[in-house]
């Protein structure tokens, strides 16, 4: 069984800075798996890689054996890759339940003339996708349901938005989920909460994860394992008590102890 | 404005001198301009008071109006409910002092032209004109006085209607507006009571050839005092009877409005007759237009520019395969068989002119379909290929539509032709927006890189919103051609583009009733206001601006455009910006 | 199969992409064939070439003028002011009828020079004006509504300023008197240049780097470059934006305004309220080809263009074998406009405003 998410040697160059320099990584069904670093290391640009949204120079990135490089982004999220962004992107006129609903776009298949036409199928389509939208809401409880799936979207609440572009992710019925900063902008509590998430769409819903992140309780609650990298490669790996002490992984957060250095700065 | 609640006399002066100001500008740009002159020769009230001086008079008396509004406006600036009435006095003296303004303005631009002779630049200050602002008096002394008499007597009569009882205020105003409206379409209420069917005395009594009669303008004045009096216990009883309703009652209701709305449209050319049905057709053909544009920009968000260009194509190629004339192409298909050859490769074109354009975003993508447009006017109108597509000479004899044996002539039969596409295009719009291509063209229209990574395939979705915009474009060019019996390419002009935005954007974007509204308002008003026609685009562009810092959502919205374009909607617990949107995927430094 | 030809190139590969190469190739092939017909068919001599540069350049000048104002706008508003075609002839129109009365008066026989700058004043005065008026009625309080909404009341406000002053001033044509010091031409090197283009460019040219300095050395440019780079910020950092913004418009205006008498000087004929409408294409052409919101770009672009309308129906299209070429002149603009925006939007000096910004 080939792993559910591959990539290898993968290479992006911007002009004269390369972003990501041979990067490899292996998650297998059902990980949760973090991707850290400081800012700048390359963490989102493999983000945007995997979508399609950068063409990588070189290497390979494969979803359950399919190869990625070369697909377009929609084709790749049909692949099941989806993903959420930095700063929740939503679609912010349309309604919560539409928001939903067009993760399922991938999933279903009525075109022009079904619409017109209201065909059977397209009723039937309409009804599903409709269906497996509201079922996808009921996984973050009363706070995305009832009433609220007719708000348009700029109506909610940021941790609400966080919520409602998860739920748009999880539509897509993707077998891996990308997650950028899912715990940006967000108090103690939410945070919380949003480290619980995390493993509850592995274990409810078995969804595999990999997650870009800052906030290290998060990373720390819920990782299978973690990433590091610094200047796009990869400069450790494994559980997260390693990762911390890494030598290196500390270094590219803090800097180098110089040589002569006194204790307090 | 000051935000103190008591202003000092002076700045209530002030006050009054700037909104003067502000009709003395629009006098003087209604008599530059022309329009003054240009509606002298149609009367209001026949022989009692042409259009012209109506105007002017109008505008003495807004000002007057406008005076006290600011006036208001300035003493609550917090728009609380309790307001500080404004004494009469007060009322009063602004507006007279507003309207001393505007009268003098006329007085000063008399005593000028009497020294300098401004129409060898200025082509409107006639001497027909001096007659008019000066109310017959021409350069006398009495010419100037009058003037600014009647308008510092006017505008301070109607600074204190302002403050008048609120049931007189409107009466009057609401009066003026009807009266004026009644008399400008008055041509068209005439042609249509003159229809056999009616009494042969009711299109003589209250309209003539120039305007309204007397008669007339009392019955409307007594209607607008009736409907005032009358009207909110109207009102009352029919909102009780609708309440009290059950459910299928209420259904019910609804349907027998639907069907005199159906009734009216099936038996309309009947009722107003041959030319406003010729209206009516124009209005139909941006209809159609409309429709497909909305689904283009409405729809997809794709700012289309050039659609002009998809007309053309459809009236140019139902020409080419149906014409008779010798020396073009001429297959000599009938209407219908041509149609699906057409719709094809109308359609075709808008996929040559989606792919590419595919990569570009708002303003560049509304240049180069301008582009495109203009590129297909120059090459129906080149030398080059008039071989093919007749040039500057157009294309002639092309047939009439028939149906069977029956030949299909004349705008009142015609019109059917006209509301059957109509209802098609409005069909096929009105299914596709509820449905999963609907939602994934609002998402692209959202956020375009969002919705490549929701699984949407752009560029299926834009190639499918140029092709169908196409199409139901090719529908109004070829009843288009049928229907001229001859096509030039002066007919496909840059301003048949930008009528059909016009038209989406006033009636409403995205919104399907709002076509309507819109080719209603921007083709159908015009074509009945006969004067107005040289001043059409005037009042276009005028309006444009006016809708675009007013009411950027349109005449009837619809439901999501209006919530994008009013910001006032906010977030549960902060500001949500648009521009948060906007972000492309993180530049390489991020990451 | 596809998959795998895909992953050899690398990058993304589409159809699409595929029929744009096609187009890209195309297009150079058309061009090199055209010239070449031309050139060897030898229809044309040296002198018409240089006469054509000439015409192309003065030509390009007025367009390079025009151009600032667009680049000058979107950089700072990202909005594309429609109606600045129409500022363009608003100063053109109304300087026309005081050159009118300077030549019937005579003034302008006995001092040609000063007249002309008498026209210079009044136009640019007078495009200020409605630059300044347009900024503040239309476009203020729209600075913050989506993008379609300022593009509209850009549109609405190029009709309304077109219909306007055929309302003031009727439509017909006029022209520009004669101005005699400017006939005849000039022989260098061998060949007659008309005096009129060479005034064109100078002037245009001496106007150009007038702005430079005023965008790179003083105060206010600096603002307007602050501005352009960021609003908010720049507001911040203490600056009045709003005073940036109409200073903007108003230097988009005067320079269109000169644009206008130079048009008047170069091509007397075809004063009309509707001149604007084709130039202000061209010159958006212009400003799209130099890299919107580069001022160097405007310019540059401006001189492209002339060049390229001068010579590409003699060039290209008659050596192509298309007839009736000069007819064809005004589609070149526009068909170049059409290739820039979808092959190169950075145009040449290559701002990327496109895409970042939009």
């Amino acid at each position: 069984m080939p792993p559910i998410f591959e990539c290898e040697a993968l290479v992006k160059n911007f002009g004269g800075l390369t972003a990501v320099n041979n990067f490899n990584l292996r998650i297998e069904q059902g990980e949760i798996v973090s991707l850290i670093g400081p800012n700048g290391a390359g963490k989102t640009t493999i983000f945007n890689l995997v979508t399609g949204f950068y063409p990588a120079d070189s290497g390979s990135i494969r979803s359950n054996g399919h190869e990625l490089v070369g697909l377009s982004p929609y084709q790749i999220t049909q692949h099941g890759v989806a993903r959420t962004f930095q700063n929740v992107r939503l679609f912010p006129n349309m309604t919560v339940l539409e928001n939903v609903m067009v993760g399922q776009h991938s999933r279903s298949k009525s075109g022009v003339i079904g619409a017109i036409f209201r065909l059977p199928s397209f009723k039937a389509e309409e009804e599903a996708v409709r269906e497996k939208a509201k079922k996808q809401l009921a996984f973050f409880g009363t706070r995305l349901s009832g009433y609220r799936l007719d708000e348009p979207a700029y109506r909610l609440s940021y941790a609400n938005r966080r919520r409602l572009e998860i739920a748009r992710a999880m539509a897509t019925e993707a077998s891996l989920l990308l997650m950028d900063e899912p715990s940006a902008g967000m108090n103690p509590k939410e945070t919380e909460e949003i480290t619980e998430l995390i493993g509850q769409l592995r274990d409810e819903r078995g969804f595999t994860i990999l997650f870009i992140e800052h906030d290290m309780r998060v990373v720390k609650g819920v990782s299978d394992r973690v990433v590091a990298m610094d200047f796009g490669t990869k400069i450790a790996e494994g559980l997260y008590e390693t990762v911390a002490q890494d030598e290196s992984v500390v270094e590219a957060y803090l800097g180098r102890k110089s040589e002569d250095d006194t204790d307090g700065r | 404005m000051i935000h103190v609640r008591d202003l000092s006399r002076t700045s209530k002066v002030q006050l009054a001198l700037k909104m003067g100001l502000f009709g003395v500008i629009l006098m003087q740009y209604l008599i530059f301009v022309g329009i003054i002159e240009t509606f002298e020769n149609r009367d209001l009230i026949r022989d009692v008071i042409s259009i012209g001086t109506w105007m002017t008079l109008l505008i003495f008396a807004g000002t007057g109006y406008l005076a006290v509004w600011a006036l208001e406006r300035a003493s609550n600036p917090s728009h609380e409910e309790v307001k500080i009435p404004i004494r009469r006095s007060w009322a009063v003296g602004s507006g007279a002092i507003a309207g001393v303004l505007v009268g003098a303005s006329i007085a000063l631009l008399v005593i000028v032209n009497s020294f300098i002779e401004l129409r060898n630049v200025f082509v409107s200050i006639s001497p027909e004109l001096i007659e008019i602002v000066t109310f017959g008096r021409g350069e006398t002394l009495a010419g100037l006085l009058i003037p600014i008499a009647l308008a510092t007597i006017l505008a301070a009569l109607t600074g204190s209607l302002y403050v008048a009882r609120e049931d007189v205020r409107r009466t009057v105003v609401l009066s003026v507006v009807w009266v004026t409206l009644a008399a400008l379409i008055s041509d068209l209420i005439r042609v249509s009571l003159s229809r056999p069917g009616f009494p042969v005395f009711l299109s003589r009594t209250f309209t003539s050839s120039n305007g309204l009669t007397v008669l007339g303008t009392v019955t409307v004045v007594v209607l607008v005092i009736a409907w005032g009096i009358f009207g909110p216990r109207i009102q009352s009883r029919r909102a009780e009877r609708i309440a009290a309703r059950s459910e299928k009652g209420q259904r019910n209701a609804k349907y027998r409005q639907w069907g005199l709305v159906i009734l009216l449209l099936l038996t309309l050319p009947a009722i107003v007759g041959v030319f406003p049905s010729e209206v009516l057709n124009n209005i139909g053909l941006y209809i159609i237009m409309g429709f497909g544009l909305n689904i283009v920009v409405g729809m997809a968000g794709l700012l289309d520019l050039g659609y002009v260009a998809f007309f053309a194509v459809g009236a140019y190629s139902m020409a080419v395969l149906t014409t008779a004339q010798p020396d073009i192409g001429g297959l000599g298909l009938s209407f219908w068989a041509a149609l699906p050859f057409v719709i094809i490769i109308t359609g075709f074109a808008g996929l040559l002119v989606g792919v590419p354009v595919l990569r570009m975003r708002g303003d560049y993508l509304a240049i180069v379909t301008l582009g495109f447009g203009e590129i297909a006017r120059f090459l129906a109108l080149s030398d080059w290929l008039s071989p093919f597509i007749g040039g500057a000479q157009g294309i002639i004899h092309i047939p009439n539509i028939s149906v069977g044996p029956v030949v299909l002539r004349g705008p009142q039969v015609l019109y059917y032709l006209f509301v059957l596409a109509g209802a098609v295009a409005l069909f096929i719009s009105w299914r596709i927006q509820d449905s999963r291509t609907g939602r994934a063209w609002m998402a692209m229209r959202e956020d375009e890189h969002v919705a490549d990574s929701m699984g949407v395939n752009t560029v299926y979705y834009k190639l499918l919103a140029f092709g169908m915009g196409a199409m139901i474009a090719s529908l109004s060019g070829a009843l288009f051609a049928a229907k001229l019996g001859s096509i030039y390419p002066h007919s496909f002009s840059v301003l048949v583009s930008i009528t059909a935005l016009s038209l989406l954007i006033v009636g409403g974007i995205g919104s399907l009733p709002g076509v309507i509204a819109g080719a209603i308002v921007l083709v159908g008003l015009p074509e009945l206001l006969r004067e107005f026609g040289e001043y059409r685009l005037l009042i276009y562009g005028a309006l444009l601006v006016t809708m675009m810092i007013l009411r950027p959502e349109g005449i009837i919205p619809s439901v999501e455009r209006a919530r994008e374009l009013r910001d006032d909607d906010r977030a549960q617990d902060q500001v949500f910006s648009l521009d948060d949107q906007a972000a492309a995927p993180s530049n390489p430094s991020g990451d | 199969m596809a998959t795998r030809i895909r992953q050899r190139l690398g990058s993304r590969f589409s159809w699409v992409n595929l029929l744009l190469w096609a187009l890209r190739i195309g297009v150079v092939v058309l061009i090199i064939v055209g010239s070449v017909n031309t050139l060897t068919s030898e229809k044309y001599t040296a002198a018409n070439w240089v006469s054509l540069f000439f015409s192309g350049l003065a030509q390009g000048s007025i367009y390079a003028l025009i151009a600032l104002g667009y680049t000058m706008v979107y950089g700072i508003l990202l909005m594309i002011n429609f109606a600045h075609g129409e500022i363009f002839m608003a100063g053109a129109l109304t300087a026309y009828f005081v050159a009118d009365a300077t030549a019937r008066s005579g003034f302008l026989d006995s001092n040609p020079w000063a007249s002309i700058a008498i026209w210079l004043l009044v136009s640019m005065s007078v495009a200020t004006l409605v630059a300044v008026l347009l900024e503040r009625i239309a476009y203020r309080p729209l600075r913050n509504a989506p993008r379609l909404v300022p593009l509209i009341t850009a549109i609405g406000a190029s009709l309304f300023l077109q219909y306007t002053f055929r309302g003031l001033f009727g439509s017909n044509f006029r022209s520009y008197p004669e101005v005699a010091v400017l006939q005849g031409s000039v022989t260098i090197l061998g060949f007659n240049i008309p005096i009129d283009q060479i005034f064109v460019i100078l002037a245009a040219i001496i106007m150009m780097l007038g702005l430079n300095i005023f965008v790179e050395r003083t105060k206010t440019g600096k603002s307007m470059r602050a501005v352009s780079e960021d609003k908010e910020i720049a507001g911040l950092m203490g600056i009045n934006v709003n005073r940036v913004i109409v200073t903007t418009f108003a230097i988009g205006g005067m320079l269109a305004g000169a644009a206008g008498v130079f048009r008047g000087l170069y091509i007397p004929q075809g004063i009309s309220p509707f001149m604007g409408f084709l130039p202000g294409l061209k010159a958006f052409t212009a400003a799209v080809l130099g890299g919107i919101g580069s001022i160097p770009g405007a310019m540059v672009g401006g001189l492209v263009l002339g060049l390229f309308e001068s010579f590409g129906p003699n060039l290209i299209l008659e050596g192509l074998g298309i007839e009736g070429a000069n007819q064809l002149r005004d589609v070149i603009a526009i068909v170049l406009l059409v290739l820039v925006l979808i092959f190169r939007p950075q145009g040449i000096m290559g701002e990327k405003l496109s895409e970042e910004k939009a």
